[in-house]
């Protein structure tokens, strides 16, 4: 344990994203390997370098040859990078690991994947598991946090239509103190919002009744909880479940609450490269994410809510079951997901949202 | 088509041999067919689901202020989730050909058509099907037909022939098993008949000869008649054995008492002179009674053996025989002449024929006076080989000649020195050569027989590979 060394590098690079040109940094750490011979697996992840380093230190005390390569990136970059380094016939990372479900998932229909097998993506439940080419490893609800110091009433908002009529009635109390993802700007919102939409055409009501209160659109979970910690905003809708869990650990000011119509959930997605140069570390690494102790992991101190039902603790599917007052719907992986990546149905989603935005 | 069974292989061996041959044939043509056909099956029940999916697609596809804009509708692409996880590709083409969204390079149909066009390519290094529909879109700017194509790889599809491809093989296996043991079964029951006939046969005793008659399936028919016929010729020949040697007992008892008087009376004689005379009878009766031996044998191996058939020339042993006959003759007196053709081939036993041309002119040379004229003629005539023996002594009356073939019959008693034996021999030898005999009145008054042998080539050949 006391052998791991981190090396920090932090490089920018070009990117673009699917939504405009919003410049995002890519962050590079080095995992040396505990000893030699090495080999080397390269990582592209939207996942924070801070919550992967206790599955990577594990991983490494079991694989003691592997030093990894893990490059922290935005969604868009992690399938741009890939479909880019492969069309042009070069070597890509080993994995990629991310939660835009469907970039992910069109990564593998339109070839970019190689299948794997092992006991471990046996024991996934098949909507986790796309072609053995995509693996769900976590079990991430979208949530609602509110800060209950400041408002607490806010916990009798209990659905998103009690959210629709609180910022109707209200509109003294929540006015411009709401928040959600911006579906323009982030992946992982333009997900929530679209599944949302596929849920429920009452999503559009709730919509307006949020453009109408002035909603903040921000692109990421972290600053919209900060927003409901430090009172900017009293509630954020469609927060990441795994962060709003590690911050209401810290922070007895912030509520989580899983709506009891449905909660929706999320996995992040584990994809081998097809023009991997080591998919067999690859095919470690997805072992471990999903075995006992990389669950047990992702339960405890990763915070990423574990997929495997077998795994006690608080952030795991099974307690996330007990919590729920109503249906938990994941979403499934499956070329349904590929119907909201086109440019046109986006721009169908995306103008009918700017005109709820405006109240219309 | 034929297959080299080793001739030790049993019947049931065969039938499973055969059996397994046809039904791989059929098993082959089978499976390559149901192949085939499953692939189709597949492709429509599939073909469906994607035509779903396109028409989805089209009914959201629609002209807009600013040209065509297509609502992909969610379970456009979700009902494709299938449970092989296919991967779906689709693309949205406007009137003037252009992609206006989807996968710009998916492969494009090769005809044109109002209906629905379902077909194969390769696409992102995978067999794809594929189903292209026309839209007719209209609006202020755009007017006619949008092309909608979704495609879908085969995993699906594989999965579903395969699966029916591996039902219909099992069924083949089942069917080829439970064939097996039918025929397996069937050749123990089929068999049973003769099983129990080698048992009834296993339990006679030597001497029963008495015809099979067990009820045995069409197919052993032929063989149970063959074996029938067999036990009827052996039956016949133990039964003429046992009348002959019941006849020759007692044909021989007679003179051998004789014999034994005669010589007891020449041992009772005194004189030298009486003795003599004494001792020439007893030698005249042993010669009588060496001669009716000979003839009994002669008679028994004519009637017991079977001919060893080969090509013989009937007018060389008539000449032969008259060799051995001459002196005889000329003993007698008797002009004993050759006449007809100087070869006649025929098929038949050298021994059996040289037999009964002796016979047959030792009775002539025997029974005829002395300076008579004995001839023998063969001619070859048509498909028959005639063999001609005549004579001018007694004759025999008409209403005699039936019984002259009979055994032990003499019609010309005491004096002559004949048993009776010589005419049955040579009926039996001209039955055996499927020969006719006649007598005739000869046209010097005397005896005419008349043997024919049917025997053209081709039938002589057959019968001698039979025997």
């Amino acid at each position: 344990m006391t052998l791991y060394r981190l090396f920090c590098a932090v490089c920018l690079t070009g990117l673009f994203v699917l939504s405009g040109s919003l410049p995002s940094s890519a962050e590079l750490v080095r995992f040396e390997a505990l000893s030699s011979p090495e080999q080397n697996l390269v990582i592209y992840s939207s996942t924070d370098t801070d919550r992967i380093v206790y599955l990577v230190r594990a991983f490494q005390n079991k694989y003691p040859t592997i030093s990894i390569e893990y490059h922290e990136l935005d969604t868009t970059d992690v399938y741009q990078r890939i479909t880019g380094e492969t069309d042009a016939g070069k070597k890509t990372a080993d994995l990629s690991l991310s939660s835009a479900m469907d970039l992910q998932i069109k990564l593998v229909n339109d070839g970019y994947s190689a299948p794997y097998y092992s006991d471990e993506t046996e024991t996934l439940p098949d909507w986790a598991n796309w072609r053995n080419e995509a693996f769900g490893f976590t079990y991430e609800p979208a949530v609602m946090i509110y800060n209950r110091n400041l408002a607490p009433s806010l916990k009798n908002v209990v659905s998103r239509f009690e959210l629709a009529k609180t910022l109707n009635e209200n509109d003294h109390t929540l006015n411009n103190r709401v928040v959600t993802y911006d579906p323009g700007r982030s992946g992982l919102g333009y997900l929530f919002g679209t599944q949302d939409a596929v849920q429920s055409e009452d999503f559009w009501y709730l919509a307006r009744s949020l453009g109408d209160s002035g909603v903040k659109l921000m692109t990421s979970s972290a600053t919209m909880i900060n927003m409901v910690a430090n009172g900017e905003a009293l509630i954020a809708y469609n927060v990441l479940g795994s962060y709003a869990l590690a911050r209401a650990r810290e922070n007895p000011d912030l509520a989580i609450t899983i709506p009891q119509d449905y909660g929706l959930v999320m996995s992040r997605i584990a994809v081998i490269s097809k023009n991997a140069r080591n998919p067999e570390a690859a095919g470690l690494f997805v072992d471990f994410l999903l075995s006992r102790e990389g669950q047990q992991l992702i339960a405890g101190p990763a915070s990423l809510y574990a997929i495997r039902s077998d795994i006690q603790g608080e952030a795991t599917a099974r307690k996330l079951q007990e919590l729920a007052n109503g249906p938990l719907i994941p979403i499934h992986l499956g070329p349904g997901l590929l119907v909201y990546l086109d440019h046109m149905k986006r721009q169908v989603f995306l103008n009918r949202w700017q005109r709820a935005m405006e109240g219309k | 088509m034929s297959v080299k069974l080793p001739p030790s292989w049993s019947i049931r061996r065969r039938v499973l041999a055969w059996l397994f041959l046809a039904m791989t044939l059929i098993f082959s043509a089978n499976l390559l067919s149901s192949y085939y056909n499953n692939i189709a099956a597949a492709d429509s029940a599939f073909d469906r689901l994607l035509l779903a999916s396109a028409s989805a697609i089209a009914e959201r596809t629609v002209v807009r202020e600013d040209g065509l804009l297509v609502d992909i509708p969610y379970v456009a692409l979700d009902m494709l989730a299938s449970t092989a996880q296919d991967r779906v590709f689709y693309a949205v083409s406007a009137p003037d050909g252009s992609v206006i969204t989807g996968y710009p390079d998916l492969p494009l149909p090769t005809e044109t058509s109002p209906e629905p066009i379902f077909y194969n390519a390769d696409y992102k290094q995978t067999s794809v099907r594929i189903v292209a529909i026309r839209s007719f879109v209209s609006g202020s700017n755009v007017s006619g037909f949008a092309m909608i194509q979704v495609a879908q790889t085969r995993g699906d599809r594989d999965e579903l022939s395969y699966n029916l491809l591996r039902q219909s093989a099992f069924r083949m296996l089942v069917i080829a098993i439970v064939g097996a043991i039918a025929a397996w079964f069937s050749v123990s029951i089929g068999l049973r008949p003769l099983t129990r006939l080698r048992e009834a046969l296993g339990r006679r005793s030597p001497e029963d000869v008495r015809p099979v008659l067990h009820h045995v399936p069409n197919e052993f028919k032929p063989l149970v008649g063959a074996v029938n016929g067999m036990l009827k010729r052996l039956d016949g020949g133990l039964w003429s054995m046992r009348n002959f040697i019941s006849d020759a007992s007692h044909q021989l008892k007679t003179p051998l008492a004789s014999l034994l008087a005669q010589s007891e009376m020449a041992m009772r004689e005194n004189n030298l002179d009486d003795m003599h005379e004494a001792l020439i009878k007893v030698n005249k009766s042993a010669k009588r009674t060496s001669r009716l031996a000979q003839q009994l044998l002669s008679h028994a191996s004519a009637t017991q053996s079977l001919p060893t058939f080969t090509t013989i020339d009937l007018a060389q042993l008539a000449h032969d025989t008259i060799e051995v006959l001459l002196p005889q003759a000329i003993a007698k007196t008797i002009d004993l002449g050759y006449e007809g053709d100087r070869q006649a081939a025929m098929v038949g036993d050298r021994m059996m024929i040289g037999e009964l041309i002796l016979n047959l002119a030792d009775n002539a040379i025997k029974y005829s006076p002395a300076g008579s004229v004995v001839t023998i003629a063969v001619r070859g005539e048509g498909n028959a080989v005639t063999l001609t023996i005549e004579d001018n002594g007694p004759g025999i009356a008409a209403e005699n000649r039936q019984n002259v073939f009979e055994r032990f019959i003499r019609l010309h008693d005491a004096k002559a020195e004949g048993c009776g034996l010589g005419l049955s021999i040579v009926l039996e030898i001209t039955e055996k050569h499927g020969a006719t005999i006649t007598l005739h009145d000869a046209a010097s008054g005397g005896l005419k027989v008349v043997i024919i042998f049917p025997l053209p080539e081709k039938e002589a050949s057959k019968r001698g590979r039979i025997t």
